[in-house]
């Protein structure tokens, strides 16, 4: 490691000269570190800076620090009762000890296809917000690993939209606790008088990035939950994925894979 | 860089370089060495402490942020010549063989009891998901664990 810096003030992060790595938790990064990477590495601790650390409702939205852990964001009163699907997604990530350290900023930032937030951001609309601008969660990811973050630039908070959706979330990995998904999903919907008026749905580890599934989307608007829609729905969904084979997983198993997590989150709603 | 933290109700205050890890810090610095290193990736939890009062990877937390911090090990748990509740359990119970994953299972185990009294079977997989054992096939600690429960 070259250099270590510890920020205490958000305004600080403009005077570095030199292209950072950004570390809060460290479940990644120290990862990277033990690995023997990040050798030529300038760290720069952001953990001081805790009003980026937090779950709040600001107006229309909630407003989740890049700081804030998934133990917090799974346990928070707010997030189960307006984004249920990410609540969900942050139990499932790593194991009790990564949770207490993992934020979900981190998670963002580290930009992986199988990221848990990921999928859940895309079906709530969550607005990904850096210490220079705000870009549409859709728009931040540009393969994997890769996003539209600029040198130095920091994620500082996520907003997501208050609605009354119903949402959900469930992966696949080969066991429960600290496993990395094979392939993930969420789904949000609003349904008034049992129709589904929008429909919002996104996989997680079956392509470059999160892929949201505009087609099954539309199909599911306007119809009710009844078997066949669900089952027309989770087939739709597995032509609009684009998996591969990997060390994790075979792309025929994400694609059957996908089918039967969407079938189960639509049932369950 | 120099940091002070309090470990098992001692303060100290040791040189850390700033990208050490904790665990290093634990078992180098203060020759604490229950507190086993396993894979480095945050995957066994052999290396799991408390820190103010949750479960955390030593190999993954960065000794700087260590800072002012309240740190339990496994050596922190007994009183004297006398072993805590839950070690007992586990040895009663046959819960440990090689013994390697042990700290990091009786320290998950403390956690999951100082905020449950009575937890269930599930809650008891769930506290303990991160932590690996080769050994024991885990159904002699979790009736480890629901024994130093009863016991409470």
């Amino acid at each position: 490691m070259k250099k270590f810096i510890k920020v205490s003030r958000l305004a600080a992060l403009g005077r570095i000269k030199e292209e950072c790595v950004f570390l809060a938790g460290g479940t990644d990064i120290y990862v990277a570190l033990n690995d023997g990477a990040l050798a030529c590495a300038t760290l720069c601790d952001i953990s001081p800076l805790k009003t980026l650390d937090g779950i709040k409702l600001k107006g229309k939205n909630i407003s989740v620090g890049a700081l804030t852990t998934f133990a917090s964001i799974a346990k928070s009163a707010v997030i189960k009762k307006y984004a249920a699907c990410l609540a969900e997604a942050a139990q499932e990530v790593g194991s009790p000890q990564i949770r207490n350290r993992a934020t979900i900023g981190g998670n963002v930032a580290n930009g992986s296809p199988s990221g848990d937030s990921i999928p859940a951001l895309y079906v709530l609309k969550a607005l990904i917000k850096t210490n220079r601008r705000s870009v549409a969660v859709e728009q931040f990811f540009t393969g994997p690993k890769r996003t539209v973050l600029k040198k130095n630039e920091l994620i500082t908070e996520i907003l997501i939209p208050r609605k009354k959706t119903v949402s959900s979330f469930m992966k696949i990995g080969a066991r429960k606790a600290l496993a990395i998904s094979k392939v993930s999903a969420a789904a949000a919907l609003d349904i008034r008088g049992g129709i589904i008026t929008e429909a919002s749905i996104a996989f997680g580890a079956v392509g470059p990035t999160v892929i949201r599934c505009g087609k099954t989307g539309e199909f599911l608007t306007g119809k009710k939950l009844s078997g066949n829609v669900i089952a027309k729905a989770s087939q739709i969904a597995a032509g609009e994925i684009c998996p591969i084979d990997d060390c994790r997983s075979s792309a025929k198993y994400r694609r059957e894979c996908a089918a039967v997590i969407l079938t189960r989150i639509l049932r369950n709603n | 860089m120099r940091i002070s933290f309090k470990i098992n109700g001692k303060k100290v205050s040791v040189d850390v370089a700033p990208e050490a890890r904790l665990l290093d810090i634990i078992r180098d610095e203060l020759g604490l060495t229950g507190t086993k290193e396993g894979c480095s990736k945050g995957e066994c939890g052999a290396c799991s402490v408390i820190v103010d009062g949750e479960l955390v990877n030593s190999c993954l937390f960065p000794a700087s942020q260590a800072e002012g911090r309240v740190i339990t090990t496994i050596e922190g748990l007994s009183l004297g010549d006398k072993i805590h509740p839950i070690q007992k359990a586990f040895i009663d119970e046959g819960a440990v063989q090689c013994g390697f994953c042990t700290p990091g299972m009786v320290l998950a185990a403390k956690v999951l009891l100082d905020k449950k009294r009575n937890p269930s079977e599930e809650d008891i997989k769930k506290a303990l998901s991160g932590n690996l054992c080769r050994c024991t096939g885990y159904t002699k600690i979790k009736n480890a664990v629901k024994k130093a429960a009863k016991k409470r």
